[in-house]
């Protein structure tokens, strides 16, 4: 089934070195493929320092791969230049999600000017009662209330700040969105809440996600897939039930081990 | 309880290549020509364990 589906994004041989050459020389990946289909999550999981962070920030063009083809909707994204026209449009079209919801916001900018930033850059409000209008629409969207565009990100819990993250990446209508860890810093408690939220803007928007988690528990809710990742290489991809029930590689077997709590479906086949 | 189990990578440096395959339809192990049967037998073993 899923071959028949169309391909939004496709890694090809990513390689990211980062001080090529020098004495601190870092290979964070190594050779690294794979597809993520239009509408799905693909989970990336991988221990800390794997290049799970370093493969979302290449796919977004935050560096420029030192090899390798990054094709989003069949264009070559790899090779753009920053600042060119092509590079902008794309921009618009991905957007990213990060892990620590008190560094990612700019502490002196008024929650709707944080929300606003890309409405801005890219031109996408009429007028300035369009632009609060939107403001409004993606913080209810997000499940925060609309009177607190005027407050400043401080006011704000970890989870509702990272709500204000999820309005922000929204705001320039991406089609694919790379969540970083969005809830590795939040509250148990909160945590399912910023997941159920992102499930549900997924289905209302059809979006494509790909979900960075360090955790193969957190991931295998929302992930229709998922990928694994060791040293700077996917060792294993399948479906989130077979990644998480008959894993194969003896990392994947080991990082599933270490889930503390028993997964209650296993339970119940057991 | 389960048992933590350790990966002991430096498996991997044993000068073989290595390459993504597909070892039952859609479900990929980035594997050794050497290590593709063990996998094979492996996944066999979950599909005979379901069926009961
Ligand atoms: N900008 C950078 N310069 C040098 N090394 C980096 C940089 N970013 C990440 N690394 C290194 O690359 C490897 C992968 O890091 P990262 O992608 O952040 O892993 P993860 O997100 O899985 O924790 C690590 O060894 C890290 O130290
Ligand atoms: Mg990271």
């Amino acid at each position: 089934m899923a071959e028949e589906r169309e391909k939004l994004v496709q890694v090809r041989h990513l390689v990211q070195t980062f001080n090529p050459g020098k004495k601190s020389e870092v290979r964070a990946i190594q050779d690294v493929s794979f597809d993520i289909y239009r509408g799905e999550t693909l989970g990336l999981v991988g221990e800390s320092g794997s290049g799970k962070t370093t493969t979302g920030r290449a796919i977004i063009r935050l560096y420029k791969p030192t090899s390798g083809e990054i094709l989003f909707d069949g264009n070559d994204i790899a090779g753009l230049h920053n600042g060119s026209k092509q590079m902008k449009e794309f921009r618009r079209e991905m957007q990213m999600i990060f892990q620590d919801p008190y560094a990612s916001l700019n502490p002196r900018m008024k929650v709707k000017d944080i929300i606003a930033e890309g409405i801005d850059i890219h031109h996408l409000a009429k007028d300035d009662a369009d632009r609060d209008a939107q403001v409004a629409n993606l913080l209810q969207l997000v499940g925060l209330n609309p009177d607190h565009a005027t407050r400043y990100p401080h006011e704000f819990s970890g989870g509702q700040r990272q709500r204000i993250g999820i309005a922000r990446a929204l705001a320039v209508q991406p089609q694919f969105i790379i969540a970083d860890e969005p809830i590795s810093a939040l509250d148990v408690s909160i945590q399912a809440q910023v997941v159920n939220l992102l499930k549900n803007i997924q289905e209302q928007r059809n979006l494509t996600y790909l979900f960075i988690a360090h955790d193969l528990s957190m991931v295998k809710y929302i992930s229709d897939r998922i990928a694994v990742m060791h040293y700077g290489r996917i060792v294993e991809l399948s479906t989130a039930d077979e990644v998480y029930n008959h894993p194969l590689h003896p990392y994947t077997q080991s990082l599933l081990s270490a889930i503390p709590i028993p997964d209650p479906e296993k339970q119940k086949n057991a | 309880m389960r048992e933590r189990i350790y990966y002991d990578a430096s498996a991997e440096n044993d000068g073989a290549e290595r390459s993504m395959v597909e070892i039952t339809p859609g479900h990929f192990v980035f594997a050794s020509e050497d290590e593709i049967q063990g996998y094979k037998d492996q996944a066999a073993k979950y599909a005979e364990a379901e069926q009961k």
